[in-house]
Formats: structure tokens, sequence, C-alpha cells
């Protein structure tokens, strides 16, 4: 497998559509892969091997029939746990939903289906998507495949986990606050917050109505378009989703030269000092492919994680109150302590959190006039010890993802690099309202030119997995 | 009664209809300190955010493109 593991889902999918990779013979390899390497990384909480390799053989024989069903045909796709499909059991990583058996199909799954995808199972995340790792659920939290000591970043854990470990070339998370983008960055692959009201939230569990998002995950910038393409749908049943104008393909090659790009530097002021060096360093990358950098200002980040914070807690205690209620010690400590304040904002507060978001929107707007995209950094710290609740509850909101939840604007995070201890970095690229194939474009120039995916960093990391069992 | 003793009592009753007094003293601090931080919050948005400010909708849809609708 070692040679299919950590080949791009671009290339797998002309593989298939080539008939030189059956998609039989990749799924077959993805599941021993997982087999090997998942009890030690955690990312699966389930994997319905023989629904996967059945629907392999389904696509292999549209592909003998001449029947190709979309651009991810008969690929294998992992999905966090809080995502619906028919006849499996949807936890959130929860003993509350260790039950909950689904008879529909999420509209992102039905998407992913039309595009030709197959399941190969569903990834760990935080109970209910947040909180942090939990050791006091029935399941235990992802591990970081960089170092499994190491926390993967979440809410979408398993997900980035799955992905950057090679068991599969690509997966789909949901991002409130950053939890597509916090585990992408700490595990050195690609992750995508669409704009909000471009992908379907319909058939997945909420967190925050008016902050989650859907999005995808992979090694590359040319997969997570790929993926993206395929997610962004119109659903007319999810009052969220929002009609928006086709995507133009064709354009991720384009390069940047002659781009405006925004550097937010106020996001990553208090950030570590390798992380603000691997910063400096893209900016400079972005710069000699002649993008032309701007300085952007914007109120301090604190505004925007306290604004989205509030938000966060008031519309999850809607959600979760009944449940709270009836059996509080049904949670794991840590996801009660982050649903319980919720109980204490009053009506006003909520509103006057919203309108403050209101504000803050219209002034990245604003900010973002004449400009193609942003630049600012992801986490500000690199990933830390897993078992460290003190280092979990300090590290956790040290990131500059929830501006983007709040203003609702694309944003991406891509890998800048390699710290002295071996933990990767990230760059965020931030986009007008759905133009996400801008922010694609912005990621691959610089993807192409770093080359990071191809660095002996990444390639150590990749040979010492195969040093996990022994 | 003032404004502060009468926020202490509110957050003292919800606190007790959910028997938070059962949960750990570190979760207890947990929330505590979160309760806080909504207060210090709610307070600087009372004077910073003019209070008949649109809750507008975050995009609105195109009407002048093609859309995949």
């Amino acid at each position: 497998m070692n040679d299919l593991a950590f080949l791009p889902l671009a290339d797998v999918a002309a593989r298939i559509r080539e008939r030189s990779l059956s998609s039989s013979d990749y799924v077959r390899a993805c599941l021993e892969r997982i087999e090997r390497l998942d009890p030690k990384l955690n990312a699966f909480l389930s994997v319905d091997a023989d629904a996967a390799l059945c629907a392999a053989q389904d696509a292999d024989e549209a592909i003998r029939d001449g029947a190709r069903s979309g651009p991810l045909h008969g690929i294998p796709i992992a999905l966090k746990d809080l995502i619906d499909v028919a006849g499996t059991v949807t936890t959130a990583h929860s003993a509350i939903l260790k039950n909950n058996v689904k008879n529909e199909d999420a509209f992102v799954v039905t998407a992913l289906r039309n595009a030709g995808a197959l399941l190969a199972g569903k990834t760990a995340l935080h109970e209910f998507a947040t909180g942090g790792p939990s050791f006091d659920l029935p399941w235990p939290p992802a591990r970081n495949p960089w170092n499994v000591a190491c926390h993967p970043g979440g809410s979408s854990s398993g997900s980035a986990v799955a992905v950057a470990a090679g068991l599969v070339p690509g997966a789909i998370g949901t991002d409130t606050a950053g939890s597509v983008r916090h585990p992408a960055t700490a595990c050195g692959v690609v992750g995508l917050k669409p704009t909000y009201g471009a992908v379907s939230r319909r058939g997945i569990f909420p967190l925050s109505f008016s902050l989650d998002h859907v999005g995808p995950l992979a090694r590359t910038v040319e997969d997570c378009a790929l993926l993206y393409r395929a997610l962004a749908v119109w659903d007319r049943d999810d009052p969220s989703c929002i009609p928006h104008p086709k995507t133009a393909t064709g354009d991720l090659k384009s390069g940047v030269r002659g781009l405006r790009l925004g550097v937010i530097e106020e996001f990553g002021r208090d950030a570590s000092a390798e992380i603000q060096a691997a910063f400096q360093a893209a900016l400079k990358v972005y710069e000699s492919l002649g993008a032309t950098l701007v300085p952007l200002e914007l109120p301090p980040l604190a505004e925007f994680t306290g604004c989205g914070r509030l938000i966060l807690q008031a519309e999850s205690f809607a959600v979760h109150e009944n449940w709270l209620r009836d059996d509080v010690t049904a949670y794991a400590s840590r996801t009660r302590t982050r649903l319980l304040p919720g109980a204490f904002i009053d009506a006003a507060t909520y509103i006057r959190a919203q309108q403050k978001r209101t504000q803050l929107a219209a002034a990245f707007t604003a900010a973002m006039s004449g400009l193609d995209a942003a630049l600012c950094v992801s986490s500000l710290e690199l990933p830390c010890v897993i078992d460290d609740p003190a280092e979990i509850a300090r590290s956790y909101d040290r990131q500059a993802r929830t501006p983007f939840n709040i203003t609702g604007h694309p944003a991406l995070s891509v890998p800048i690099g390699v710290s002295a201890t071996s933990l990767p970095m990230g760059l965020q690229v931030v986009g007008h309202a759905f133009d996400e194939e801008r922010i694609l474009r912005v990621a691959w120039a610089y993807e192409q030119t770093a080359a990071w995916d191809r660095s002996d960093a990444f390639k150590a990391m990749r040979a010492n997995l195969d040093f996990l069992n022994n | 009664m003032s404004n502060e003793e009468r926020e202490r009592t509110r957050v003292a009753l919800i606190a007790a209809d959910l028997g938070l007094d059962r949960l750990p003293e570190s979760e207890r601090t947990w929330i505590e300190s979160a309760v806080a931080t909504q207060q210090t919050l709610a307070k600087s948005w009372r004077s910073d955010v003019p209070p008949t400010t649109e809750m507008a909708l975050l995009f609105r849809v195109p009407r002048d493109t093609e859309t995949d609708a």
C-alpha cells in the first residue's frame, strides 16, 4: 500500500478512470492500512469494510461498462461521525448517541455519492464537535500521526488524522470555530471551510447553527478542490444553504502573479516565534510568485474570538439543554464545561453578540475591498501533548480561525512547514464570499512552490508510521 | 438591589436550577470563568454596539448571476 497510501486523490481518480488501478484494489489497500495503523491513531470510530468493498466493486463494474459517475468515481472518503449515513449509527463521539441509527444520508453524503465517491468509515471527533480531546468517553481521542503523544487538533480530529496518515485520500469535517482548519494545520494537511451557505448542513448534527460549516480535508489543494466542488451543491431543503454562482473550474493552476493579497499581521501577533517565522517565509514565497502584499487592518483578534465563543455557547446550549438537564454526567467532563456556560446568556446579550458579529463581518468585507484574498496564520502554537488538560485548555483558543466563522467568509489552511520538533504549521488563505476557487488557486500556487508534501520532513513522518505497531 | 447584585442573583439561580453544585470543583471553576467573560463582553457591547444595529444575514443571494439552483 505504501506506494498508493500518499498518492493524491486526483491521481487515484485518474488511475481508476484509466483502469490502471481498480477501485477494489485501492479500497482494499486503504482498509489494510486502516487495520494496521488505526489501533494507534484512533482516527476511525467505525469502518464498514464490506460495504466499502461492495461499493468499490460496483464502481469497477461501472468503469468497465463505460458508466463513470463523476470526478470522485471509486474514491473512498471518510466522514466525521456527526454526518448521517443511512442505515448506520451517527454517534457524534458521544455515549448519548451510541444507538442513533439514521434512516437517510446527509445531503453532502448524497452529493459525494453522486460524484462517484464511496464511504470508508466514520471518524473520531471531539464529543459533539466541542470541548477537546476526552478520555472519559466510549472511544479514545484520535492521535496526531506526526507524534502520537500530541493533539491532532479538532474537532474534526479523525478526519485529518486519516488523511495525514494515508488511510484515505480525503475526508469531510465540520467547522464551527475552526474545526476543519485546526486539525488540518496540526496534522499537516489542507482543510477548507467554505463560505457560510455554500455547503448543506442537512443531516449533520448541529453544534451552533449560525457558525456551523461543512468542509473537506485532503493532502493537496487540488484534492481539496475536487472534494469541495462535489460538496458545493445547493440544497433547497437547508434554509442556510444559498444558491450561488457556479464554481469556475480550470482556474486552480493559473498562479498569483498580479493578485493583491491582504496580510493580517494582527492575527499572528501573539503566535510563537517559529510560526511567525514560517508565516513570514510564506509571504516571501508569494512575493516571489508575483503577488502584491497589502497590509490588512482589522479589529483585534480577541473581539472576533469573544463574539464567536458567546454565540457558540448560546446556540450549543439550546441544542443540548434537554440532555444536560436529564443527565449531565452522560457527557464527558470537558464537553459539559463548554456547553453549560450557554445557560447563563440572556436573550439581549445573544442578540448583541449577533449585532457585534454584523459589525465585524462588515469590517472584514470593507477591508477586503480591492483585494483578491487575505493571508494570516492558523494556529498560534504548535500542537500540545494530548493528555495534559491544562495545556489543552490553555492552547485551545490560541488560534486565528474563528474570525471567519464569525464573518462567514471562506478560509483554507495549507501547510507552511515543520517545526524543529517535527510538528506541522499552517497558513490560512481567506477569500470573498463564495470565492472558494480563488483561495484554492492562491493556496495551490504556494503549495507547488514550497512543496512541503514532498519534503524530507513529510517523508520522514510517513515512513515513521510504519513503525507505529512495532 | 444594584445591577451587580441582580446579576449575581440571576447567575446563582441558573446554577441552582441546573444543579451545578453536583459538578466537581474544577468544572465549576471553568464555568464561572466562562460566565465572567460573558459578563465582561456583554458590558462592553452595551456601550460599543448601537442597539439598533441590524442582525443582517451574512450573505444575500446574488440575483443577477447564473446559479446552480
